[in-house]
């Protein structure tokens, strides 16, 4: 629900495992919240008749034993012990164990209240240490005290001690620094009374409420106030929500699995039968409940555990953040032993509500929930690290569960102010509120934490034996290390041998083993993270610092970039969320490794950030010269493409080699060398585990986009350009995680990617399955006939395709100024698109859309090679219609399969460098040796060596190279003059000219193809062939080595259909692009030459717009590198990677916010998607019967 | 609301059957039915709602939380306003010489008029009582009845609710209106438990030990809460002369917890002549009844009694047969020597020191038959040994 739906199967099935328990866990949280209510109504009316008095003075009343174990508490020992005399029962002894307390505790008991040692015969009915004393007061005022004086034991022993002395029927424990109200255990001991014959009471629990900053005088409550500090505060909330809501209605289902240890009533003779207090864990109140429940439930006999809402005994809580976390952590550890120790009652139907209901609860949702909700977090960081996450669903499910917890919480607030009501002051009601709204942003991460660390201590610490914190009088961390002399130690050290070999050897039962191997888990990945964060911290600086010559090496190349400040402010943003990505990436091979050995995690560590660190470097490097940031285009290119380009660009040299494995070192030995110094605080790694995580949550990266700059390039340079690749990389390798789902149903809809737009042209599909693009052309309209005057003889055709041609520097109202005055002049009297598009970001595309207007397939049409299915296109039109042609090209037609694609249309000729004679020479090589070839005035002077004039028409197609990095050309010098000049002439100012300067090269480029150009059709002019000539000139795409500001710029490129053959020179303002241009040429030679054309096609295109206003009718995807089709414009819309924009006249974009118009144009993208892949996994465009037509074999 | 309304359509739609059959439903779980982009409108709907809900009920929590309080201050200014006023009046009165006749006073009548201004009367006039005997309490009484609230009181009892029909028992017994007893009778064999303490209290209180009829007839089980407030109860009356007519009666009850609250009244009020059936319980089949024979027996010993003790001890359990040690000592005699000493071969420690503690206290002699055996067993009668000498 949360996430996408091309997230895998499993991580949805995860995520709604964990919906499934967070909707069970709420449901039972509504359940006991309606539970507690009638109990807590019925308990407050049966008050109103009872009164305790009765049974303080009783005969007939119950024995009690009332055990109190300190350990040095010499402070407050007296002022305790004179508050527990002080209670009024007649039928109570008060056994206070001093357990082997090292200060003066017994000496001053012993003075205060005139002890003497007795003979006492103890028969150790339960385990416990040797008791060394027992002392009873001479003075008969404290005859009900007995002092038991005994080895240090710890809390279990301690009462297991008092067990074994105590002489009556009733056992209540409580902690010694408890204050208890004046009629506790009166209340406490009533349900024992109320027993029957079917039903024994066995213990009874009581509420135990916080006495921070409550006034106590001589050991006894004066008022209730609320605690001032944060922590102690929100226990109270914690608390009362789990005493008067939780136990009240776990008490009514007779379910109850704990009663506190600081306060809580026992039938002895269950209590010795069930062996008293566990000496094997720290959790020995709930072990002794859930024991003494266990045998009950053996011997089949009734029995019920009781609860006592009022507000009987307050106790200090802690107020330190480290004092809570080593309770809560002692706490989860209790539950983990009490759990596994009877890990035989989960879901046991013999043991009724406990093995069905009680038992499950506390294992699912008090022992599991810490690591429930800590997986959950980690999988929903890792989730919106990969930008899986449906964050609408994630908040506004986050929503709901905040807005119950606050329910929750306020709930048991009212049903404290309806019943108890012990915070009088309307201003503590509302601080306990407000306290709630913390809860889940502070203390309830804490305690998860805490809990979390429980598990890790039951693991890897010595357990009950080992360092234990309990609480005395006042809350203090206890050492219980001497064990001597005891048979019990010797059992003990038994355990801990056991506990070891479990640690290493492996637990013995399928339970266990999943608790041993998940706390085992949790450590491990703490400890990993601890060695983890200095790594982290220098691979986050290598991030910035390679930013850092990023953004340097621009500014040298091409000045300070615009909008300067915002776009590093955002650099750093988008690096630091890269930092996050790469650290949780890295991460578990890294644990994984750490818990083999923790030198292959810090090879392993150093080995993958070098290698990021340097690709990031290369990618730096390779943005700053092409101004376009590499992705998963590299896998569309082959290896001889890649050494022409890397070649050509002269970017591999000795320099950079050498710079290359100098940072490779320094990268290395920063690794080696600073990881070690980093050494950093405990509280500093989970602060930061906790930083970690919270950032890697917020998606950062996708937040920051709302703040880019605007300007294309600003916007590019802002990319973290290692993130980038490894984004589209991942796309490219695997599809579905683009987040598209594609509806195949869909299809059949007659209309083409159109949505509900009618201004849309729209085609007729005629045989979708097999051939996918297949229509007819019958809305193709023939728009040029009205423009030619119509000559004997069909025209020639000559399209002149110009690298890097883009409507950014040419002709008029360019917004970087016309550089080519001469085609500006052309296109004034010619057929002028001025808003036109081409389909490709790079020259592999012009070829296929041009000449065919046939689909990308899936890395461009050409990259098919030989496995180019049979099509259409202009050239094998014109050959069936006896024209002559010819392909012209300064570098290698091999490069981008040109010359496969032309081959396949069965082309006249093709004139590349191979065929140029000794006599041309050839662009200036690069550092590395390597020239594109020959430049365009080479060219044009082969075309003409080559070209005759011939009765038979022609159709050449030339396209140009010089306009190409590394924009090296024979006349350099000239034409960088020619280019300051130019500036003059376009009036730039000072600031402009400096602008443009750090672009000479291109600059130079253009302005020297311009004068190709112009010299080009100034002695065609001259030729008696011209005046039956079409000049059909475009650009492949916008040079991407200048900046570009938009998405759509790349495409932006001229048309101009220039002839003699003309009536009328016309400029048009709508948008067509390179597929409509074979279409709309076909249909005018049909129309006008009678030429023969067929009748269907698999064409993209719908034909040339000749209207003069700005619009768009068509609906096309374009495609910015061979791995890259995530353009999509219909209509006066674009979507670039789902982000809408609206083309403003001047062909600028504006973002917008539409969900209507992102809708029609998903969708409409989305066919185009579909039939494409179809086309993919069919490679058929048309029939072989009508191909063969056009396509001799 | 218009939401609230749209999601309920969006369930409804939902709800259509899309999975027909077992097979389909099942093929829809399979593939996450519920889970697909499709239903995404729906489980934002779902969510927005499901927040909107529990937001409204958080606000209504916390409402009520503030309107709770502020009623709660409102009712205490009321009843305090009430309190201040009728208290002096009421002291005035039940103050004077013994009162005839209620005159009417504008300023209490307007309290009499509302039935929240009646209840405090009431309440002030129970708490009153509780402070005074004599001729100030009939005084209160006679305010009581004069003041019409009998009728008040008696309306509580045909309530379905326990807690006002207890509490309106609970004001009959205490404003001593006999007239009701037959009423009140009624209720001691109330389903509610505490309907029936309150009535079976109310009888004790108005008849004292003759209130005890009940136990003739009482079906249901008294719990010892119950059983130990009827006695204290009965602290308050004057010890009956039929008594030892009745509690044989009751001793043969087949209500279990009958038999032990009169085993409890015999230990209570030492009725010695009740001794032989009281020994006849040690053998009942009823565990606890036996318990509280043994307790009972002690506390109206003879010189029999030992003897008795010593022919059940083993029909006893362990706790039991502690008691029964403790109770030994003494009341104990060189007749029982040798039981004891048998005891002390026992396995159980506690029931080695029970038995040489009891053997220590009939004579003089009695610790060096336990200084004798220490030599031969040191463990654990030499600990024993020491712990007796330290109760000396």
């Amino acid at each position: 629900m949360i996430l996408e739906n091309s997230v895998p199967i499993g991580y949805q099935i995860f995520i709604y495992v964990i919906f499934i328990y967070s909707v069970i866990l709420f449901i039972s949280y509504l359940l006991i919240g309606i539970f507690s209510i009638g109990f807590t109504r019925d308990y407050m009316l049966q008050n109103r008749f009872t009164d305790y008095r009765v049974l303080s003075s009783s005969i007939y009343a119950p024995s009690i034993s009332l055990l109190a174990p300190a350990y040095n508490e010499g402070k407050n020992i007296a002022e305790n012990v004179r508050s527990l005399l002080s209670i009024f029962y007649t039928n109570m002894e008060i056994i206070v164990i001093n357990d082997g307390s090292t200060d003066n505790s017994l000496q001053i008991l012993i003075e205060l209240y005139e002890l003497e040692k007795r003979d006492y015969f103890v028969s150790y009915e339960v385990e416990s240490l040797e008791i060394k004393g027992v002392y009873k007061s001479r003075n008969p005022l404290y005859n009900k005290l007995i002092v038991i004086d005994k080895e240090n034991g710890g809390k279990s022993d301690s009462l297991n001690a008092g067990i074994n002395i105590s002489s009556n029927k009733y056992l209540i424990c409580i902690d010694a620094d408890c204050i208890l109200e004046q009629d506790a255990l009166l209340k406490m001991m009533k349900p024992f009374l109320k027993q029957t014959e079917g039903e024994r009471v066995i213990a009874s629990g009581g509420v135990i409420r916080v006495a921070n900053s409550c006034d106590i005088e001589n050991g006894e409550l004066i008022k209730v106030n609320m605690p001032l500090k944060y922590l102690p505060r929100i226990q109270v909330l914690e608390y009362i929500r789990a005493f008067i809501l939780g136990r009240m209605a776990w008490s009514r289902l007779n379910g109850l699995l704990i009663i506190s240890g600081a306060f809580g009533a026992f039938d002895k003779e269950i209590v010795i039968k069930c062996g008293g207090y566990s000496h094997k864990t720290v959790g020995e109140d709930m072990e002794l409940v859930v024991r003494m429940r266990r045998y009950m439930e053996d011997l089949k006999l009734k029995y019920r555990i009781t609860y006592i809402p009022d507000p009987l005994c307050w106790t200090e809580v802690p107020e330190s953040i480290s004092i809570l976390g080593r309770q809560r952590n002692r706490w989860m550890r209790g539950t983990i032993e009490t759990m596994y120790t009877h890990k035989k009652l989960f879901l046991n139907p013999s043991y009724g509500v406990l093995g069905l209901l009680s038992y499950p609860y506390w294992f699912f949702f008090e022992m599991c929930a810490p690591i429930i909700e800590i997986g959950g977090f980690v999988l929903l960081v890792i989730l919106a690290l990969l930008h899986l996450m449906n964050w609408d669903f994630f908040f506004l499910y986050l929503l709901c569960i905040l807005l119950f917890s606050y329910l929750y919480s306020a709930f048991a607030i009212l049903m404290e102010v309806l019943t108890f009501h012990q915070y009088k002051r309307r201003i503590d009601v509302f601080s306990l509120l407000l306290t709630s709204l913390t809860e889940p942003f502070i203390f309830h991460p804490f305690i998860v934490i805490s809990s979390a660390r429980g598990y890790f201590d039951y693991f890897f610490k010595n357990k009950v034996w080992g360092i234990m914190t309990r609480k005395g009088f006042t809350l203090k961390s206890v050492k219980i290390n001497n064990f001597k002399k005891s048979n019990i130690l010797e059992a003990n050290k038994a355990e801990i041998k056991n506990n070891e070999k479990n640690k290493w050897g492996g637990p013995n039962s399928h339970e266990s083993r999943f608790i041993f191997l998940f706390s085992r888990l949790l450590a491990l990945l703490y400890n990993s993270f601890k060695y983890y964060l200095p790594h982290f911290i220098l691979l986050t600086t290598w991030v910035f610092l390679t930013s850092l010559f990023e953004i340097s090496y621009d500014i040298k190349s091409h000045g300070l970039p615009k909008m300067f400040s915002a776009t590093v402010g955002l650099i750093c943003i988008k690096d630091f969320s890269f930092s996050i990505f790469l650290g949780v990436c890295f991460f578990p091979f890294f644990t994984l490794l750490y818990s083999y050995k923790k030198m292959a995690a810090h090879l392993y560590f150093i080995i993958a950030a070098v290698f990021i660190i340097l690709l990031q470097f290369i990618l730096s490097a390779y943005f700053v010269t092409a101004l376009v940031p590499l992705g998963a285009d590299v896998w569309g290119y082959s290896l001889n493409d890649i050494k022409q380009t890397v070649g050509a660009s002269a970017v591999i040299n000795i320099y950079a080699i050498g710079g290359f494995i100098l940072l490779l070192i320094i990268v290395s030995a920063s690794f080696i060398y600073f990881t070690n110094k980093i050494n950093l605080k405990p509280i500093v790694s989970v602060g930061s585990l906790l930083l970690f995580l919270i950032l890697a949550l917020i998606n950062m990266s996708a937040i920051s986009d709302k703040w880019l700059p605007g300007e294309e390039f600003s916007n590019m340079l802002c990319l973290n350009k290692a993130n980038y690749f490894f984004k589209e990389n991942i796309i490219y390798f695997f599809p579905s995680m683009k987040g598209n789902t594609l509806n195949e149903d869909n299809l059949s809809d007659d209309s083409h990617y159109t949505g509900n737009d009618t201004t849309v042209v729209q085609m007729n599909y005629i045989n979708e399955k097999e051939y996918p693009f297949l229509h007819t052309i019958d809305t193709t309209v023939d728009v040029l006939t009205p423009f030619f005057n119509k000559s004997n003889k069909p025209p020639n055709i000559v399209f002149l395709i110009v690298e890097g041609l883009g409507r950014a520097f040419t002709n008029q109202g360019a917004y970087l100024g016309n550089f080519t005055p001469f085609i500006d002049s052309l296109a004034g009297q010619s057929l002028y698109w001025k808003n036109f598009l081409s389909e490709g970001g790079r020259t592999f595309a012009v070829l296929p859309s041009l000449l065919g207007s046939l689909p990308f397939a899936k890395s461009g049409f050409t990259e098919l090679g030989d496995a180019m299915p049979e099509h259409l296109s202009i050239l094998n039109i014109a050959e069936k219609n006896a024209y002559k042609t010819s392909f012209f090209y300064g570098g290698d037609a091999h490069f981008d399969n040109m010359d496969i694609f032309l081959q396949k249309n069965h082309i006249g000729k093709i004139n590349d460098q191979k065929s140029f004679p000794e006599t041309y020479t050839k662009l200036p090589a690069g550092a590395s040796g390597f020239s594109w070839g020959y430049g365009d005035k080479e060219l044009f002077r082969r075309y003409f060596e080559v070209i005759h004039s011939e009765d038979q028409p022609y159709l050449n197609i030339v396209l140009t190279v010089s306009t190409h990095s590394p924009f090296l050309i024979n006349e350099q010098e000239r034409y960088l003059d020619r280019f300051e000049e130019r500036m003059t002439e376009l009036g730039f100012n000072n600031k402009e000219k400096a602008e443009h300067r750090f672009y000479k090269y291109q600059y130079a480029s253009i302005l020297f193809m311009n004068d190709a150009v112009k010299n080009f059709i100034e002695q065609y002019k001259l030729r008696p062939d011209f005046a039956n000539t079409v000049f059909i000139i475009t650009g492949d795409h916008r040079m991407p080595e200048i900046p570009m500001s938009t998405k759509i710029d790349r495409y932006h490129v001229p048309l101009l259909i220039y002839s003699a053959l003309l009536k009328r020179r016309a400029v048009f303002s709508s948008i067509s692009t390179h597929f409509d241009v074979t279409p709309s040429i076909a249909t005018w030679l049909t129309k006008s030459y009678h030429l023969i054309t067929p009748l269907i096609t698999s064409w993209m295109g719908t034909g040339l717009d000749t209207t003069r206003y700005f619009r768009n009718i068509h609906a096309y995807p374009f495609m910015q590198t061979k791995n890259e089709i995530i353009d999509f414009v219909m209509g006066k819309y674009m979507i670039n990677d789902h982000n809408l924009f609206q083309i403003e006249e001047n062909m600028d974009l504006t973002p917008i916010s539409n969900q209507n118009k992102a809708n029609q144009l998903e969708s409409g993208f989305d066919k185009f998607t579909i039939r494409n892949l179809n086309f993919i996994k069919t490679n058929r465009l048309m029939s072989d019967s009508l191909l063969r037509f056009y396509n001799p074999l | 609301m218009l939401f609230l309304f749209d999601s309920a359509q969006y369930l409804f739609i939902y709800l259509q059957p899309k999975p027909a059959n077992a097979v389909n439903a099942f093929y829809y779980l399979l593939n996450f039915g519920f889970f697909k982009k499709e239903n995404d409108i729906f489980k934002l709907h779902v969510l927005v709602t499901s927040a909107i809900l529990i937001g409204t009920v958080l606000f209504i929590v916390i409402s009520t939380i503030y309107l709770y309080l502020f009623l709660k201050k409102k009712k205490f200014e009321y009843v305090t306003g009430i309190s201040n006023l009728t208290e002096t009046w009421i002291s005035e009165k039940i103050l004077q010489a013994p009162i005839l006749e209620y005159k009417s006073d504008s300023g209490i009548s307007k309290v009499l008029n509302s039935k929240k201004g009646r209840q405090i009367v009431i309440n002030l006039l129970i708490s009153s009582k509780k402070n005074f005997t004599g001729l100030v309490a009939k005084n209160i009484v006679t305010l009581y009845e004069l003041l019409e609230l009998p009728n008040d009181s008696t309306r509580k009892l045909s309530s379905k609710k326990w807690a006002i029909k207890a509490r309106g028992i609970q004001e009959l017994y205490m404003m001593e209106q006999t007239s009701s007893l037959p009423l009140i009778f009624k209720y001691t064999a109330d389903q509610n438990e505490f309907v029936r303490l309150e009535a079976q209290i109310g009888l004790i209180n108005m008849m004292g030990f003759a209130g005890l009829n009940f136990l003739e007839s009482s079906k249901y089980l008294l719990s010892d809460w119950q059983q130990l407030k009827l006695l204290y109860q009965l602290r308050m009356s004057e010890k009956p002369s039929n008594l030892l007519e009745k509690v044989p009666i009751w001793l043969s009850s087949s209500n279990h917890s009958v038999v032990i609250f009169s085993l409890k009244l015999c230990q209570e009020y030492h009725l010695e002549a009740m001794r032989l059936e009281v020994v006849s319980c040690l053998t009942h089949s009823y565990f606890w009844i036996r318990a509280q024979a043994v307790r009972t027996l002690v506390s109206i010993a003879d010189r029999f009694t030992p003897s008795i003790l010593e022919s059940v001890y083993y029909t006893f359990n362990l706790s039991l047969q502690l008691y029964i040690l403790e109770e030994l000592v003494g009341i104990s005699t060189d007749k029982e020597l040798p039981f004891l000493i048998h005891l002390l071969d026992s396995e159980e420690n506690q029931v080695q020191l029970r038995a040489s503690i009891v053997i220590a206290s009939i004579n003089a002699s009695g610790l060096g038959i336990i200084e004798e055996r220490a030599k031969i067993q040191q463990e654990p009668f030499k600990r024993i040994v020491k712990h007796i000498k330290s109760l000396q």
